[in-house]
């Protein structure tokens, strides 16, 4: 067990996680804002905005504000929101899990489509296959998220035979939703016993996770395709096919597991990218996640939120990041961190 | 099994009773029978009143339920409907007042004192009946909480406000005053801030003295038509019909109302065009055209004047000092072309800080032309001279505030002047607009709106152009200052109406044409996007961006 390896980055985690929250206080608290006056509104009496500042603590000093941030983080109290006017936990407890189904079924999508799509490509050198996936790599890393998703939007309303994808939401607008456990829909109604539930769950994903992940499919896909093509090449390969052993025996259990090293660096990076991407895609869809919260937070500088979630983001990060070194170690044994 | 009997062994008394009751039950039966038919007729009726299930999608989510607590027109769209006023500004004729929670209102001769006779029988959705009691706390609690809509009844009880509202009887209350307050019916009206809350409910959640605000963040305590049934933050809140609701549901009405969040534009079109949405407003103008267009899609466009009124203030410092150099921008801006590409058409022109349905809007005010040459002539005269660089702040979004510093930046350059423009998101543009600092060191322009909390011109403009609401004490960031308009303000603050209507001419001419405090814009216009088959729209001009379920059906 890799236990050196883990402990050094948890306790990496924590020096990430102290220096992040130092920068991101300072950062949004020297930007020349005021959100009391933001959060008691236009016509509020200078009386009302002074109330709301000192009851928030904004009328001390920044290390001192700093200082009431992270004992109360520390006791797990990320603080209270201005824009939803309720502890920034509860948030986190409702937005964080929306996200997270979100960016686990659009690394589905990746996964399950962009890593066979660049073995069949690699494999199908120079034929149609291999130009039709060039032609989704380019497309899927040409088009901007946003722009993607409306183009979607606008073919599933024109299209009759697509009426049953849903364009908005995680749920139908009648259908309450599972009871909390993990907060993944899916998930949930699976643990609820709730079959109907799962699959609006499921067809509620369709459309932002595919638009989500195409980005990050077409690099996917692109890496898979290198990798197994510099694999193929290998003297090994040549021996495997030499000893008669059927192609896809080859290409499977030889080549591929070799070839998945460099595209797991690529998708845990990816996670990045679709936390990032997930801010517009949610905008589009009106999915509920930390990507639409995170850009109301920032509009009204709303410095606990925006705390929360650049921590929550570094922390998730931080910890994929760890997921795919142990993962090398799982893919080749004859890597140590030791 | 305890508690069940064998027949073989019920004494002859009880089987004799079990028998009664079943004879009984049969006339009973017999005799009710035309009863049960009405019933089923009246629940027919019922079924056939029901519109079933409103599904608007809007742009923002409720921040609060607490109806003393916020402006954000998100928030009211929700408490408007769980909670009421005592009177209300519902119907398209602005000087007719409805009877909400009052039923009658009377007044003495120099209009300082207010008795308002409440409705009998008017439920909380806690189940209590109101009274004087409720209405008298609600009142005083929207003052003393000094939350954001405290500043409405401030103004007339600027001291504790128990030495002003007396319980007569538990169906009378009254305001009294030490001097005549003719507007104070109309505050009652503010649909924001006036709402009656359940006294005793709320007063057992107090918390660290916050007058029950945290608890009320997220319960519904009012008298309304809907209640709250459940709120999935940032994604919708639903609402379902409040059975004992004083106005009954005899009329055709939706008996659940799903307010989604849907921050995109163009999805709200596409759920609107699907039929997944009944309900939405302010698309982008281009969707509101488009849509306007399309006959078959089933969706009606119906753009609905407010009290809203969008300008550039202008800082009464530096180059902008002189009236002439704020005449000569007002003359300098091109509205035409911010009517038509800034809203599309769906606005008018605004000439004054009174947007054009207020009472008191003087329709022969001086009203300036885009006219360029009039404009490098003033700057002459003020002495502003070429080259001069002034700094315009205002909002990244909508798009058309942008837009409307591009127009004056293009229109300035033609005369010679340079606009740094500084477009910032609402927390940070905030700051700077109500930043307390020397005039010399505030921006020189500021975009923004304003409407009034209800038909009564003072409380529109006094936060706007009164000198003592100059940097974080008001609205007035250009902190213009003109001592007959303040003095006109002064009296018009407890003048009757002929008075006021005549102080506000004069103030109209100044701040129009004389001493102009901003370039006066437009009044956009709130563009209610609808399905067809939805029925019984009253566009409010005070109420902006939120709808009155109650009034809707299918």
């Amino acid at each position: 067990m890799p236990t050196r390896l883990i402990v050094r980055r948890l306790g990496f985690l924590v020096l990430v996680l102290f220096g992040l929250s130092i920068i991101t206080f300072v950062l949004s608290h020297v930007v020349p804002s005021d959100p009391a006056r933001l959060y008691a509104g236009p016509r509020a009496s200078e009386d009302t905005v002074r109330q709301i500042r000192h009851q928030f603590g904004l009328d001390q000093s920044i290390p001192q504000q700093y200082w009431i941030y992270v004992t109360n983080l520390l006791h797990g109290d990320f603080g209270y929101s201005f824009t939803t006017r309720r502890p920034v936990a509860d948030d986190l407890h409702d937005y964080l899990p929306a996200t997270v189904e979100l960016t686990l079924a659009a690394l589905g999508v990746i996964v399950c489509l962009g890593v066979p799509l660049g073995v069949v490509s690699a494999v199908y050198r120079g034929t149609i296959v291999d130009q039709l996936s060039r032609a989704i790599s380019i497309t899927g890393v040409s088009f901007p998220a946003f722009w993607l998703a409306l183009l979607v939007q606008l073919l599933v309303s024109k299209t009759t035979q697509l009426s049953w994808l849903p364009l908005a939401g995680r749920l139908g607008d009648t259908t309450a939703p599972p009871a909390h456990v993990t907060g993944l829909y899916t998930i949930d109604s699976i643990l609820a016993g709730n079959p109907s539930l799962l699959w609006q769950s499921i067809v509620h994903l369709i459309l932002p996770a595919l638009v989500l992940g195409y980005g990050s499919l077409a690099v996917v896909t692109r890496m898979v395709r290198a990798s197994m093509l510099e694999v193929m090449a290998q003297d090994y390969i040549r021996t495997a096919r030499a000893k008669g052993l059927k192609k896809r025996v080859v290409v499977i259990r030889h080549a591929l597991r070799n070839a998945l090293l460099p595209a797991t660096t690529v998708l845990g990076l990816q996670i990045g990218v679709l936390l990032g991407g997930a801010v517009l895609v949610e905008s589009i869809f009106a999915w509920p996640g930390i990507g639409r919260y995170a850009t109301l937070a920032a509009e009204s500088l709303d410095y606990n939120a925006i705390m929360a979630v650049t921590l929550v983001a570094a922390f998730i990060y931080v910890l994929v990041n760890l997921a795919v070194d142990l993962a090398y170690m799982i893919l080749d044994p004859r890597v140590s961190y030791e | 099994m305890r508690g069940q009997v064998h027949p073989a062994l019920m004494p002859m008394r009880a089987i004799f009773s079990q028998r009664m009751a079943i004879g009984l039950l049969t006339v009973a039966g017999l005799t009710l029978a035309p009863t049960a038919s009405a019933l089923r007729s009246q629940m027919a009726a019922h079924a056939a009143n029901d519109s079933g299930t409103l599904v608007m999608v809007t742009d923002g989510s409720a921040g609060t339920l607490d109806p003393a607590a916020d402006e954000q027109a998100a928030s009211n769209n929700i408490q408007r409907n769980i909670y009421e006023p005592l009177a209300a500004a519902r119907s398209t004729n602005l000087n007719v007042l409805t009877p909400v929670l009052a039923t009658s209102w009377t007044t003495n001769a120099d209009k300082s004192v207010w008795t308002f006779h409440l409705r009998h029988g008017v439920k909380f959705h806690t189940g209590r009946e109101m009274t004087a009691k409720d209405v008298q706390y609600s009142i005083a609690r929207t003052v003393i909480a000094n939350l954001a809509g405290s500043y409405v009844f401030r103004r007339f009880m600027p001291d504790s406000p128990y030495n002003h509202i007396k319980i007569i009887d538990n169906y009378t209350i009254q305001f009294h005053f030490s001097q005549p307050q003719p507007f104070f019916l109309d505050a009652t009206t503010s649909e924001y801030t006036s709402e009656i809350v359940d006294s005793v409910e709320v007063q057992k959640h107090y918390s660290h003295n916050d007058y029950g605000s945290t608890w009320l963040t997220t319960h519904d305590v009012g008298t309304g038509p809907y209640m709250l049934q459940s709120w999935q933050h940032g994604q919708q809140e639903t609402l379902v019909k409040f059975p004992q609701y004083w106005g009954g549901w005899a009329s055709p009405h939706f008996s659940t109302i799903i307010v989604k969040e849907v921050p995109d534009g163009a999805t709200r079109r596409e759920l609107l065009e699907r039929g997944q949405a009944d309900l939405t407003f302010d698309l982008p103008w281009q969707d509101n055209l488009a849509l306007q267009g399309e006959g078959n899609l089933g969706i009606k466009v119906i753009p609905s004047r407010t009290f809203e009124v969008d300008y550039i203030q202008m800082t009464e410092a530096g180059p902008l000092a002189s009236p002439l150099a704020r005449q000569a921008l007002s003359y300098a801006f091109n509205y035409n072309a911010m009517l038509k590409a800034g809203w599309g058409g769906f606005a008018r022109r605004a000439y004054g800080p009174l947007p054009s349905l207020l009472l008191g809007y003087d329709p022969n005010v001086f009203k300036y032309q885009t006219d360029l040459n009039k404009a490098r002539q003033l700057l002459q005269q003020a002495g502003v001279k070429p080259g001069t660089t002034l700094s315009l702040y205002i909002y990244n979004a909508p798009a058309y505030w942008p837009l409307a510093g591009a127009i004056l930046k293009a229109q300035l350059q033609q005369i010679g002047l340079t606009v740094n423009i500084v477009a910032l998101n609402p927390a940070a543009f905030t700051t700077v607009y109500y930043k307390t600092e020397p005039p010399v060191k505030h921006p020189n322009l500021l975009g923004f709106a304003w409407w009034s909390d209800y038909n009564e011109p003072w409380d529109m403009s006094d936060p706007l152009i009164d000198s003592a609401s100059a940097g974080a004490a008001g609205a007035n960031s250009g902190y213009y200052k003109n001592a007959t308009v303040d003095s006109l303000l002064h009296a018009s603050l407890t003048a009757d109406t002929q008075t006021l209507v005549a102080n506000f001419k004069k103030i109209q001419n100044i701040t129009s044409q004389v001493d102009p405090p901003a370039i006066w814009i437009g009044e956009p216009e709130q563009v209610n996007v609808m399905r067809k088959n939805i029925q019984g729209f009253v566009p409010s001009a005070v109420a902006i961006q939120t709808y009155l379920f109650y009034q809707l059906h299918r």
